[in-house]
């Protein structure tokens, strides 16, 4: 019954087809998956929007006990439904794992991508992805237990980082440690609940991953004041809503509809005062952005192949920009005041071009 | 006095005896004291609220008829196979029917408790039907058996699926677990009966061919394999299907089907080497040619001789579905996982949740194992 | 015989009954079968290796700098500055350690439980019992994760219990005090193993060497003695300067706590280990148990009345010949439990699965990666079954 024999018939033909199908392709080729296609148009028809999302990331995505998605993100997608087909309710969710959430947007299993993922030029051009515009800017950081005392990167010399798996998170982190010759040692998980386990119970003193998410990890903890995160930044992290290459149509609606809703702060408009606004529009601005005539002129079109007052339909049901962000990021103590994602009036970046 | 005797031989033999009895019946009382202490002093609630998450995840509650709809038919086949091939024993089907009520202690609702009798009730007629045809020695009831079992597979995409039935992304929970271990062994069984024959067969090229996948298969982890499923294979399915269709909970089914028809296929070819010789000798006096041969003599006897061993393939891959919880999939696993992460309410029961979502896969195995182990004890009686 | 069948199908007039000579032509029926089995064979190959090529292939991406740290080495050195072939070699001898520690007290364990299943004592083969129901019907991914979460529940390294400073034991790890050199002490150990493997052929092959000859030495004693002096010589050698290696609990200027030195057994490591013995001893308990039971009672029987005692009866009597329905089922178990080892990915542990996860995360190339998995995976199969076999023939010989 010991047929190892077998085993080596195996071994041997496996490296003699590795031989052959690799040994001759030392060029790297990418692949080209996507073709143009018109997402639009295939939402409209089938009157939902399919969103790939987070479930497990407390503000941005996250199933309340009532199994309802809700968060930052999950909004940006009820935005887009609203705007697309006028109802915020029409989106079906599909929660996706960091790793799985590419090959998901590839695969036509989701019409969008909002979950909490980084632009980056790979992601842009190699994994065939087109990013709209930042939702929120982000930054890997360090959460410490309060009781530590550790104040920087540099005082933490000699100690265990956790970390998740993910694309850039322990490069960045092996960057900053072994690059500034600080000692440590690295615990690389490949899910969150055994890492969150690993952090609390102290087997390791720091969890180093997107500021946001180190947020939304640490307003759930049962004494969230007993955890710090560092004010250092090792990382640039644009977050934003992604499409697929090609897909000009959707790219269009989904990175005006996110520009509209600052656009919507910055003028004043909310959801409250929203349809006051869209009757009796006080500038020629507000006119354009909420697609209504202004002065008994006749309401600008930017033909996005949907309704001219879909900006309406986005905040009066969903809410501008500061509105969704006040509910939703604030909770979790991420003010705006200062950071990066204050309206540029304020220092910040989040700024629209301008709707004409 | 009997009782004096009983405890005398076989407690207290010896001196070493005495002292082993006295450390073991120390050490049950250890854990049995741990497991009590701890079952008695848990606050459970976090299981009763979150009862439909854990079982079927977000399947829609409208649509939850198409899952009890499935589990109905599954039962009532099984229990007719039962019927038909083996008598159980009495105080064998007391002992599942108890265990298996256990869990629903813990999830029970009255509808719920309703719906359970109900299709307890009809698989044990169907038990008691198919046991009466057997007796009559209809020939009939095999065909009706094999041919239930053959549509069995699509009938469950098409009741699941079709008419308007909430997509695969929201299958979770227990559910998905049960579902991809099913679909796992009825898919890989045919393919792991073609891969037996071919490694047994003389045939040098087909049986290099079978070798090759069997062995590759074997070869590598099943998490390896679910990671293929991820990340590699979508490249490799043909373009055929629509938007929506190919998802991981898909792709996932497809390479635990693979992987499991390479186990399978190891179990079946130890039944047709168990086949004694004399029967393919018979055969072929008799005129049969090698198809006829395999399909009325040697198949029918390997495939009742391996039953018991493909039950325990099945509890193996049953087991082995909580894997696709590293993948993300809300499965049973992930979702007891989630709990004490996400609600405020139930922080930090990490164990609790952990204990529940075992004790449910337990719960199944055991069942099954004893299943096979009964039927394993009729075949070597019979034989 | 082709010459033959040519001969028949050209005697046959219609073209209808050359085909039934072909059809009825078993040899050739073999080849036609196999023909088109092989170009269906073929086309599909062709078509999965079309598909390979829109992914990345190759494997020049692990020559570059690895850029990520693991937080277990074993004998190999690594730092993120090494490549990732480094990496990936880590974790494979991570995955060999875990494996064979596994395997070693895995059988351990099932031995003990598969007799103790088969023992008189009512209490004794019920905890037995119990612990294979309970452990092999619960998935193992499961008692990982139940593992790390108790020994997490280990003191915080603030308060770690030192008894009086010869050990330290936190969730960050269990460090027990151990001898070792400062130099070339992993190369000492690596041939004191060897020495003792060599040591062991040599006593068996001096015991076959004194049955065909006259009785002048002890083989026992000679190859103590060939262990001994290899041993002693390459320590003088090497130059090994042993010491003993007492952990140690130290806060550096930053208030963080290290421990360092000694033996190390992390929580990691030791919730895959406690894991991975205990589920797959339950497999190894029920082999046991069914070998054993499987031998005539007249063998038990007659163990007693010779007289032996109860130890001498299992060890001399009963495992020796059980061993031979146990090894084969017993390789499966091994392999298993080495492939098993991959589930380390779910609590940190850093096996050759994790490690490539971490670089197809970084740099892609799944397939290739994937395949590299495999083929180690595979190798270590091979290794495993080739080294059972040689046991399995030894084990065969004695009893014949």
């Amino acid at each position: 019954m010991l047929n190892y024999r077998n085993k080596a018939i195996v071994v041997i033909s496996l490296l003699f087809s590795m031989f052959v199908i690799f040994a001759c392709t030392a060029e790297e080729t990418s692949s080209e998956s996507s073709s143009g296609s018109n997402t639009l148009a295939t939402i409209i028809d089938r009157g939902e929007l399919v969103c790939g999302v987070n479930d497990n990331l407390t503000g941005f995505g996250v199933v309340n006990s009532a199994g309802q998605f809700e968060g930052f993100d999950i909004d940006f997608c009820k935005a887009v439904a609203a705007a697309i087909l006028g109802d915020a309710g029409k989106v079906e969710y599909v929660p996706l794992t960091a790793s799985a959430r590419f090959e998901a947007l590839a695969a036509n299993e989701i019409d969008i991508l909002i979950r909490n993922t980084t632009w980056t030029a790979s992601r842009d051009r190699d994994l065939g992805n087109d990013f709209t515009a930042p939702t929120f800017y982000d930054g890997q950081g360090m959460m410490v237990k309060a009781s530590s005392g550790y104040d920087s990167i540099e005082s933490m010399a000699g100690s265990t980082v956790c970390v998740l798996q993910g694309t850039t998170t322990e490069l960045n982190l092996d960057d900053r440690f072994t690059g500034s010759g600080i000692a440590y040692t690295p615990l690389t998980f490949e899910t969150n609940d055994p890492l969150q386990a690993a952090y609390e119970e102290g087997r390791c003193d720091g969890w180093t991953t997107d500021k946001s998410g180190l947020a939304s990890k640490r307003a759930g903890f049962s004494t969230p004041s007993d955890h710090v995160v560092l004010a250092e930044t090792l990382s640039k992290e644009p977050l934003g809503p992604l499409t697929r290459d090609n897909d000009s149509e959707l790219y269009d609606v989904v990175q005006w509809v996110v520009f509209g809703m600052m656009q919507a702060e910055e003028s004043g408009i909310t959801s409250s005062n929203v349809s006051s606004m869209a009757s009796n529009p006080s500038d020629p601005g507000i006119a354009r952005l909420l697609g209504v005539g202004f002065d008994g002129g006749e309401p600008s079109d930017f033909g996005f192949g949907i309704n001219v007052d879909f900006m309406q339909n986005v905040i009066s049901q969903v809410g501008n920009y500061g509105e969704v962000y006040e509910s939703h990021l604030v909770p979790l103590g991420l003010t705006r005041e200062g950071s990066l994602n204050a309206q540029w009036t304020e220092g910040g970046l989040i700024y629209a071009p301008p709707f004409r | 006095m009997r009782i004096v005797i009983w405890i005398k031989e076989n407690l207290l033999g010896s001196k070493i005896d005495i002292l082993m009895t006295l450390i073991s019946a120390y050490f049950i009382y250890f854990i049995a004291s741990l497991f009590l202490n701890f079952v008695f002093t848990t606050d459970w609630t976090l299981i009763q609220v979150n009862r439909k998450i854990l079982l079927v995840g977000l399947f829609p509650e409208e649509q939850l008829w198409r899952i009890w709809t499935v589990f109905s038919i599954f039962s009532i086949l099984i229990s007719a196979t039962i019927g038909y091939l083996y008598k159980l024993k009495l105080r064998n089907s007391i002992f599942y029917i108890l265990i298996l009520i256990i869990p629903f202690l813990i999830f029970t609702t009255m509808n719920l408790l309703v719906n359970v009798l109900i299709i307890l009730f009809f698989s044990i007629i169907s038990y008691s039907v198919f046991y009466y045809l057997k007796e009559k020695k209809l020939k009939i009831t095999s065909r009706i058996l094999l041919l239930s079992w053959l549509i069995f597979l699509p009938t469950l995409f098409f009741i699941l699926i079709l008419f308007g039935g909430p997509k695969v992304t929201l299958w979770g929970g227990f559910f998905v677990n049960l579902i991809l271990a099913v679909i796992a062994i009825l898919a890989g069984f045919p393919l792991g009966v073609f891969l037996a024959l071919g490694r047994a067969s003389s045939y040098q090229v087909i049986k290099l061919v079978s070798i090759i996948f069997i062995e590759t298969f074997r070869g590598a982890p099943l998490i390896a394999w679910l990671f293929f499923a991820w990340f590699v294979l979508p490249n490799f399915l043909p373009n055929l299907f629509s938007l929506n269709d190919i998802n991981l909970v898909i792709r996932a089914m497809i390479v635990l089907s693979l992987f499991s028809s390479a186990y399978i296929a190891e179990v079946i070819r130890g039944g047709l080497q168990s086949i004694p010789k004399g029967q393919k000798e018979a055969a072929t006096a008799l005129g049969l040619n090698s198809i006829q041969e395999l399909l009325f003599i040697v198949l029918p006897q390997a495939l009742r001789v391996v039953i018991p061993a493909i039950v325990s393939t099945f509890i193996a891959i049953f087991k082995d579905t909580s894997l696709v919880f590293i993948l993300g999939i809300t499965d049973l696993l992930r979702i007891g996982r989630l709990i004490p992460e996400q609600q405020q309410e139930f922080y930090g029961k990490s164990i609790e949740t952990l204990l529940v979502v075992a004790l449910l896969f337990w719960v199944v195995s055991i069942v099954l194992s004893q299943v096979s182990r009964s039927i394993e004890e009729r075949l070597n009686v019979s034989k | 015989m082709i010459s033959n069948l040519l001969k028949q199908f050209k005697s046959q007039t219609t073209t209808r009954k050359k085909i039934e000579v072909l059809k009825y032509d078993k040899s050739f029926r073999k080849f036609f079968i196999q023909f088109l089995f092989s170009i269906f064979m073929v086309i599909f190959l062709f078509y999965l290796i079309s598909r390979a090529f829109s992914l990345e292939l190759g494997f020049g991406h692990l020559s570059s700098r690895a850029g990520f740290g693991l937080s277990h080495t074993f004998i190999v050195e690594y730092t993120s500055n090494d490549s990732r072939w480094g990496a990936y070699f880590t974790g494979v001898v991570n995955t060999i350690r875990v494996s064979l520690v596994g395997i070693f007290f895995a059988t351990l364990l099932g031995i003990v439980m598969g007799l103790a299943r088969l023992s008189k004592n009512f209490l004794i083969s019920k905890i037995s019992a119990g612990y294979v129901e309970f452990l092999r019907n619960t998935p193992l991914l499961i008692q990982i994760i139940f593992w790390q979460l108790v020994l997490l529940q280990l003191p915080q390294i603030s308060n770690a219990l030192t008894f009086g400073g010869i050990s330290v034991w936190s969730n960050r790890g269990i460090l027990l005090p151990i001898i070792s050199s400062v130099e070339n002490g992993s190369l000492w150990v690596l041939i004191l193993l060897l020495t003792l493997i060599a040591s062991l052929f040599l006593r068996s092959y001096l015991h076959k060497f004194k049955e065909e000859n006259v009785r002048i030495f002890s083989p026992n004693l000679l190859s103590v003695i060939f262990f001994l002096i290899i041993g002693i010589v390459t320590y003088f050698i090497l130059g090994i300067d042993l010491r003993s290696d007492v952990p140690t609990l130290q806060v550096n200027e930053y208030g963080t706590y290290i421990q360092s030195g000694g033996f190390a057994l992390t929580p990691e490591f030791a919730a895959i280990l406690f894991a991975l013995v205990l589920y797959t001893g339950t497999f190894i308990t029920e082999i046991v148990r069914g070998s054993i039971q499987s031998l005539p009672i007249g063998q038990t029987e007659a163990a007693q009345a010779l007289g032996l005692s109860t130890y001498q009866r299992i060890t001399l009597v009963i495992l020796p010949q059980a061993l031979r329905s146990i090894i084969p089922p017993l390789t499966n178990q091994y392999l298993n439990l080495t492939k098993n080892s991959s589930l380390s990915v779910a609590i940190a542990y850093p096996d050759v699965f994790m490690v490539s996860r971490t670089i197809m995360n970084n740099a892609g190339h799944a397939l290739p990666m994937l395949f590299l998995i495999l083929i180690t995976f595979l190798s270590l199969s091979l290794f495993i079954s080739l080294f059972m076999n040689i046991l399995n023939r030894r084990v065969t010989r004695i009893g014949t």
